[in-house]
């Protein structure tokens, strides 16, 4: 019972737990926050396992439907001031200068759309979430998701190469 | 595709790559969850502060925590 238990759980964290993380990090902006937030749903998971429906879909709205609710919580216990913009991080240097300096500029690109906007392209890009499954989650037609995303990609390519 | 929208691309997907967590970090709060959820630590440890104290055996983590 306890391995179905230990499997079971394994299973869901490794399916959804970088959708998760994109949900909380859309609404938060904050990487910390956000993967605090994926624990403590994860958490609630573990503790009531066997109240989980145990079937992909539910299952994954089941994770969804907690996580939102852990959102409202968290922004009811916190005043926003932790958080830190996406364009304030330090950001990694691979390309070396001119890429960094291209991925600072898409952030706070990003960081200047509309937060509904901002958070479906933070769950399709980071969370690599198809439009269906967005729309299913924010209770959205899968074809207004479509075209936030476009919207959004036209928006930051003029940003980001404005020629 | 052209330039610009290849260039968008290519800087999401440099993105998504800075943005995600690694394996190990994930790993880390799978065993945090799973020890808090076991009730062996009782304390709301996170799984930030296991790693912090270096611990690799939740073992040690717990008689640590509980003796204060």
């Amino acid at each position: 019972m306890e391995k179905d238990k230990g499997e079971r759980f394994d299973r869901t964290f490794g399916a959804y737990r970088v959708q998760i993380y994109a949900f909380f990090l859309g609404r938060t902006r904050c990487r910390e926050e956000a993967l605090d937030l994926v624990q403590e749903t994860y958490a609630r998971m573990w503790r009531s396992i066997e109240r989980v429906p145990n079937e992909d879909r539910a299952e994954r709205l089941w994770l969804f439907r907690t996580a939102k609710n852990l959102l409202t919580d968290h922004y009811r216990r916190t005043v926003r001031k932790s958080s830190i913009s996406l364009a304030e991080k330090e950001l990694p240097v691979r390309g070396g200068a001119e890429e960094s300096l291209d991925l600072r500029c898409l952030l706070e690109a990003i960081g200047r759309l509309p937060a509904p906007r901002r958070e479906i392209l933070t769950m399709s890009v980071v969370g690599q979430m198809s439009s269906d499954e967005i729309g299913e989650l924010l209770n959205r037609p899968a074809g207004t998701i479509r075209y936030e995303l476009s919207k959004a990609r036209e928006e930051l390519a003029k940003e980001v190469d404005p020629r | 595709m052209n330039e610009p929208r290849l260039k968008l691309e290519q800087l999401l997907e440099a993105w998504r790559v800075s943005e995600t967590p690694g394996e190990a970090r994930f790993s880390q709060m799978k065993r945090s969850i799973q020890i808090r959820g076991d009730g062996t630590i009782e304390s709301p440890i996170w799984w930030k502060e296991i790693a912090r104290l270096g611990a690799v055996q939740p073992i040690p983590v717990c008689w640590m925590l509980t003796r204060g």
